[in-house]
């Protein structure tokens, strides 16, 4: 049985008149020690996806339908108190911006401890010494001397090694990164990426790493998800998705995506992708796609399964192959 | 000074007086001695990491901050002794964009009102409309959106507005600083591409400056790498991309991920981090994190010295012709030996050669 099975995902908010469609029935399923990758631009669905997995979108504004089964349980249904003890222990999430994902007013130290003894009936001098032994553990050097360090005291690197810290303190079975290396340098995050996968090798966790870099995707993930417009328009191994991308959009995402080598002109995507609250009738992606067809607009394109362990959602898909003669990175 | 460059940077300096966390003064040395020239119609790329000096140096070339030490001529003029009127001159003819595209433009001033300002600070009021909607319409902005707000675009429209008003001036130089950093990859190849289009239209010469080492190499003619204020290594962007010299260059070069690099980079943590700009170490500023750092490196700062086809690089390693191996070599030539994570610890320093 997987770790995380989610079926028919929608998350929507409800703005005034309107409501945002910001997911629109994602499915997918995780197993321990596995990663999953999610690739798409901002405003994608990708981080409301992973806040829902979370429980961090529940609101009398949200409306959320679907399932989300974790470890034999379904979490959609439960009630906020039942949820927190399952946030933060079992799932845990690593955000983009450290800075702001930390408190500044509290010490690291303080901030490790208070999420240790929410979860694990320790002392304070025993959870004290967990959180030095966390900080170690995510390469922080003279970890004892760091835990009275406040935030803005520590370098970028740093601070995302103390955010992985804080995640990684209850031994979660599932980790959620959002964007966990967008805002570091590039030497810092090789180095955060060898750490999340060396973290994940001894505890087998699954992993779901949401990025719009997808070198850093490539280089981490077994699989690779690619979402538009709240959907999964593609889902496989990341060499299908690498060499052989198959969705319009997935091919347009990886050319535009400068590689070292690249010559001549880049191949942008035209246009902006729809707002979560107007989205066009059919596939969301025929307005700026190349390929498309009169049928594109009628109705909304299902995953289908083009090879083992490769679904693509387009119509071309199921009449004909989409002459693949666009450069692949 | 070559005949065809437009922009000629010499021993340029600048430190900042900053309080450390203990409130002691402290003496940041944000750019050291850089040399730099940029020729007529050339991109020259500017690389580092955060804290590297990068913003500071293209402050510096455009005079928005007072250098220490050092000399910028532009189109053979020497810009230090320019007085503000003077200075304001020519600098209608070196622009800057910069990374964020909406801090960067007024909220409260439409479109066509931030782009026109530039002209009307100049003390342009002749034909100004004309000139703003060509200059929009060659960003692909259209006339509606010249009313429109800058909240009401996108981010890449906002830097596209950014970019027209660099170029209202019909400038000579652009200081691009991250311009793309903040966009979308997809929306990066459409200002990558409008860049480009506009430097042969426009006749001009970028200084690009990015952490971006894939963009860089797509842009540049001649790429600059910075390390903790000091140029480290400047090369032809096909030369400094093909055969990297300075270990830290390499150990960039190594950091970019890519599907191939998948399971070679499990030891990467070893790598450290940049050492604290308000303890700075003797000797060679990469010491502390280079694989194959000597005696000397902790005694003698490298200066930057020519190689074969004006490939130039700080690095005592290349004196000696000892060439640096990669940082994904090392980490593989080790794997099986030893731990990597005790690799600066104690106990295995010996085993290092």
């Amino acid at each position: 049985m997987p770790l995380l099975q989610v079926e028919h995902l929608s998350v929507s908010f409800k703005q005034g008149q309107h409501e945002s469609q910001a997911v629109n029935g994602i499915s997918l399923d995780l197993e321990p020690h596995q990663t999953l990758g999610v690739i798409g631009e901002s405003g994608s669905g990708k981080s409301v996806m992973l806040k829902s997995l979370m429980g961090l979108t529940r609101s009398p504004k949200t409306r959320i339908s679907g399932k989300i089964n974790f470890d034999g349980r379904e979490l959609t249904g439960l009630e906020e108190n039942e949820f927190s003890s399952v946030r933060g222990k079992e799932i845990s999430m690593v955000f983009q911006d450290a800075m702001t994902a930390l408190d500044p007013v509290f010490p690291v130290g303080d901030q490790l401890v208070e999420t240790i003894r929410r979860h694990q009936h320790l002392s304070k001098k025993d959870a004290l010494e967990k959180a030095v032994e966390l900080l170690a553990k995510v390469g922080i050097a003279s970890p004892r001397s760091r835990l009275d360090q406040y935030p803005h005291q520590m370098s970028g690197g740093m601070r995302q090694r103390v955010m992985i810290a804080i995640a990684i303190a209850c031994q979660p079975k599932l980790l959620l990164a959002d964007e966990p290396t967008t805002a570091l340098d590039v030497t810092i995050q090789a180095q955060v990426l060898s750490l999340i996968k060396e973290l994940q090798k001894e505890s087998g966790m699954g992993i779901i790493f949401v990025s719009h870099d997808i070198g850093a995707v490539a280089s981490i993930v077994d699989e690779i998800a690619v979402m538009y417009a709240g959907r999964i328009v593609e889902r496989g191994s990341v060499q299908q998705i690498i060499h052989q991308p198959s969705h319009p959009y997935t091919q347009a995402l990886l050319a535009a995506n400068v590689t070292l080598g690249m010559k001549g002109r880049l191949r942008a995507i035209q246009g902006q992708p729809p707002r979560p609250d107007r989205l066009p009738y059919g596939c969301a992606f025929a307005p700026r796609c190349q390929f498309a067809v009169d049928s594109c607009n009628g109705m909304s394109p299902k995953l289908t399964t083009i090879e083992q362990g490769h679904d693509v959602a387009c119509w071309l898909m199921e009449e004909e192959p989409v002459s693949a003669n666009m450069q692949v990175v | 000074m070559t005949a065809s460059a437009i922009l000629e940077v010499e021993g340029l300096s600048k430190t900042f007086k900053v309080k450390d966390s203990h409130g002691r003064s402290k003496v940041v040395h944000a750019v050291n001695d850089v040399n730099l020239s940029v020729g007529r119609g050339e991109t020259v790329g500017l690389v580092g990491e955060s804290g590297s000096g990068k913003s500071t140096l293209a402050r510096l070339i455009v005079r928005l901050i007072e250098s220490d030490k050092g000399v910028v001529q532009f189109e053979g003029q020497n810009l230090q002794g320019l007085s503000s009127k003077e200075m304001k001159k020519v600098r209608s003819k070196m622009q800057m964009v910069f990374q964020d595209p909406y801090s960067s433009l007024n909220p409260q001033m439409t479109v066509f009102d931030n782009v026109a300002f530039n002209l009307w600070v100049h003390g342009e009021r002749k034909n100004t409309n004309k000139k703003v909607m060509e200059v929009l319409q060659d960003v692909g902005l259209s006339q509606r959106q010249a009313a429109q707000y800058p909240h009401e675009l996108s981010g890449g429209q906002r830097q596209r507005v950014n970019i027209a008003r660099a170029l209202v001036m019909n400038p000579q130089l652009v200081v691009l600083d991250e311009p793309v950093s903040a966009l979308d990859k997809s929306v990066q190849a459409q200002v990558l591409n409008l860049l480009q289009d506009l430097k042969q239209e426009y006749g001009l010469s970028y200084i690009f400056i990015s952490h971006d080492l894939n963009v860089v190499e797509y842009m540049s003619d001649k790429v600059a790498i910075m390390y903790f204020g000091n140029l480290v290594e400047t090369a032809t962007s096909s030369a400094l991309y093909g055969s990297p010299k300075h270990p830290y260059t390499r150990m960039l070069m190594d950091s970019i991920p890519t599907l191939s690099k998948r399971d070679k980079w499990s030891g990467f943590q070893s790598i450290g981090e940049p050492p604290d700009p308000l303890e700075p170490q003797a000797g060679c500023s990469f010491r502390s994190r280079c694989l194959k750092a000597t005696s000397r490196c902790e005694a003698e700062v490298p200066v930057l010295k020519n190689h074969e086809g004006g490939h130039r690089v700080a690095c005592h390693l290349w004196d000696n012709s000892v060439e640096p191996v990669s940082t994904i070599e090392w980490l593989e030539s080790f794997a099986n030996s030893i731990k990597y994570r005790s690799l600066f610890g104690e106990e295995n320093e010996n085993e290092l050669e």
